[in-house]
């Protein structure tokens, strides 16, 4: 059996072509990346060695970078505090809720399975100055006054998007922690009981620090794909009223795909990276790898 | 205790927990009335549509479906949605099936260093190699067309998350699968194709579930890629009638319905299998 198990040609046969595939689609052309961030390559076939120029224009003169920055950072930050104190919350409370758990449940996953663009285009309209429901709903409460045009609002088009991306996976989330729920023995809710904590105590003290782990993967899932965000944008604001909603990934694509900016675009690409790698660690440190036991 | 305040207690606990479920339930609606909406509003008179856009509808008509499917080759992108996710999975799954029974279950040095190398994708996201990925592939675009090009980085995009599920799934299995099958008789093939696949096969649906959605939904290679409308997908079919001059809203809406219907159908259908599979990357299990 111990020769059959290590047959060197069998296992060759078995891993080699996963390996060259994905060694030929993702590590080659992140180096390749990484090399045509140092160029200038504005049309096919005039490449020109720059250094470190297009780093140093993308961090003292571009402005739309300065801006896609900020607003990967708002972005991060807003879904994370529209989605997971939501998402705890309603896990929590469908343990105590037996009826109508398994339903609710799956209404909040549903928005998962469905495309950003299609969610997007929904939100367009729910987001319409004429025919759009939020304008009528405040038209109808006699708040006429606050009704705008939702999306060519400069300080709102970005919040916009995040409630969009936040409205599609807080049912996600809270997946993530009803499974980390179940996994808690309550005997130790009994035990605490008998210690005289009660509700939201209990939930405090008990609940939350067993659910770390499961919070911290909600965090880093969160982080990386707000970095990562496109479709979204792409379809709902397209970056605009004048660059005010754009992000990281939209900027790498207009200046790669539109502006056909390949080098330019590639250096974007690079700084998508590092901050992805970056803060998913920084995340992981941050909530330890302490994890509470009883 | 007084049995009147236990009674008051008790209606104190039952007004709670029914608040709880009131607003549980708004948040329902909330989720549910927009998709309900979009598929009434499809089928809806586009002028009384317009009119009063958030109400029922009075009539049923299906003129705008006809016209998006014939006129806008929404059928075509559906076509090309369900060809391109399908052919992504069953290579996908030829792929790590193979890497993650060698990686799991057969003894050799360096499994967990092939192992590692095929994860660092879990961690490096797909902007970041589309540049030069595009610029490579535009010979194979023009070969072989960019709905069979657009297959190489679907399929390995897919590597990493696949590889990962599987490999771990099969890790669980117990050692004496291999001894049992062997003192029966069977040779290596027959181990993977005969056993260790049809044991796996809860990791199988869930990377299928996971995969095929995701190229499903797939946006931003498929509009680097896919530049032509007879070769799109339906997140760029959806986005056909938006443009400068505005949207032209009965269309799109009848789009959505049309990308959105199968999901949900096939959601309302799995359930438990697809959540799992969904999540099944970020929670193991």
């Amino acid at each position: 059996m111990q020769k059959m198990l290590s047959n060197k040609w069998v296992i060759l046969a078995f891993v080699a072509p996963a390996v060259l595939l994905y060694a030929m689609v993702v590590p080659y052309p992140l180096l390749k990346s990484i090399q045509y961030s140092f160029y200038r390559w504005n049309i096919i076939g005039t490449a020109q060695f720059v250094g470190f120029q297009n780093y140093v224009r993308i961090f003292t003169s571009d402005y739309v970078f300065t801006t896609a920055l900020k607003n990967t950072a708002l972005f991060t930050i807003g879904s994370i505090v529209l989605q997971i104190p939501l998402a705890f919350i309603l896990a929590v409370s469908l343990t105590k809720v037996t009826r109508l758990n398994k339903f609710f449940k799956s209404v909040y996953f549903l928005p998962c399975t469905i495309s950003g663009a299609a969610v997007s285009l929904l939100w367009q309209f729910i987001y319409h100055p004429n025919m759009g429901i939020i304008n009528a709903v405040l038209k109808s409460l006699g708040l006429g006054g606050w009704a705008r045009t939702w999306l060519a609002e400069p300080d709102f088009a970005l919040w916009a998007v995040v409630i969009s991306i936040s409205w599609q996976w807080f049912g996600y989330h809270m997946v993530i922690f009803l499974t980390s729920l179940s996994t808690i023995s309550p005997e130790i809710f009994e035990a605490a009981e008998v210690d005289g904590a009660t509700g939201w105590k209990k939930v405090w003290y008990i609940t939350y620090p067993l659910m770390k782990p499961f919070i911290k993967i909600s965090m880093i899932l969160i982080t990386t794909s707000s970095i990562k965000a496109f479709d979204n944008v792409y379809v709902l604001t397209g970056e605009g009223p004048a660059n005010s909603s754009t992000v990281l990934a939209l900027h790498m694509y207009n200046r790669a795909f539109l502006q056909l900016q390949y080098g330019y675009g590639a250096a974007l690409a690079v700084i998508l990276l590092i901050l992805c790698v970056v803060l998913s660690g920084v995340l992981n440190k941050v909530f330890g790898t302490k994890n509470a036991e009883y | 205790m007084s049995s009147r305040s236990n009674i008051a207690a008790i209606a104190f606990l039952k007004l709670k927990r029914g608040l709880a479920v009131v607003l549980l339930m708004g948040l329902a609606i909330s989720v549910l009335y927009p998709l309900a909406w979009t598929v009434m509003s499809s089928i809806r008179n586009p002028q009384e549509f317009f009119l009063n856009p958030w109400g029922l509808p009075t009539s049923i008509n299906f003129s705008v479906y006809k016209k998006v499917w014939n006129e806008f080759y929404v059928g075509r992108a559906l076509l090309n949605s369900l060809t391109i996710a399908s052919l992504t999975v069953i290579l996908s799954l030829a792929f790590s099936l193979t890497a993650s029974f060698a990686i799991a279950r057969m003894r050799w040095r360096f499994s967990n260093v092939v192992l590692a190398f095929l994860l660092t994708g879990l961690m490096i996201p797909g902007h970041s190699t589309i540049i030069p990925l595009y610029l490579t592939l535009i010979p194979v675009i023009e070969a072989v067309g960019a709905k069979n090009a657009i297959l190489i980085p679907y399929v390995a995009g897919t590597l990493p998350i696949s590889v990962f599920i599987i490999s771990s799934y099969m890790r669980s299995l117990p050692n004496s699968v291999e001894e049992a099958a062997i003192i029966d008789g069977c040779n290596i093939r027959q181990l993977f194709f005969r056993i260790i696949i049809p044991m796996s096969l809860p990791a199988v649906a869930s990377v299928t579930i996971f995969n095929f959605l995701g190229v499903w939904n797939e946006l931003m290679l498929a509009l680097v890629f896919l530049t032509k409308n007879a070769e799109q997908t339906l997140p760029l079919a959806l986005l056909r009638f938006s443009g400068r001059f505005g949207t032209q809203w009965s269309e799109t809406l009848a789009t959505v319905s049309i990308a959105v219907i199968p999901s949900i159908l096939l959601y309302v259908i799995l359930q438990e299998k697809l959540i799992k599979g969904m999540t099944a990357g970020s929670v193991k299990g």
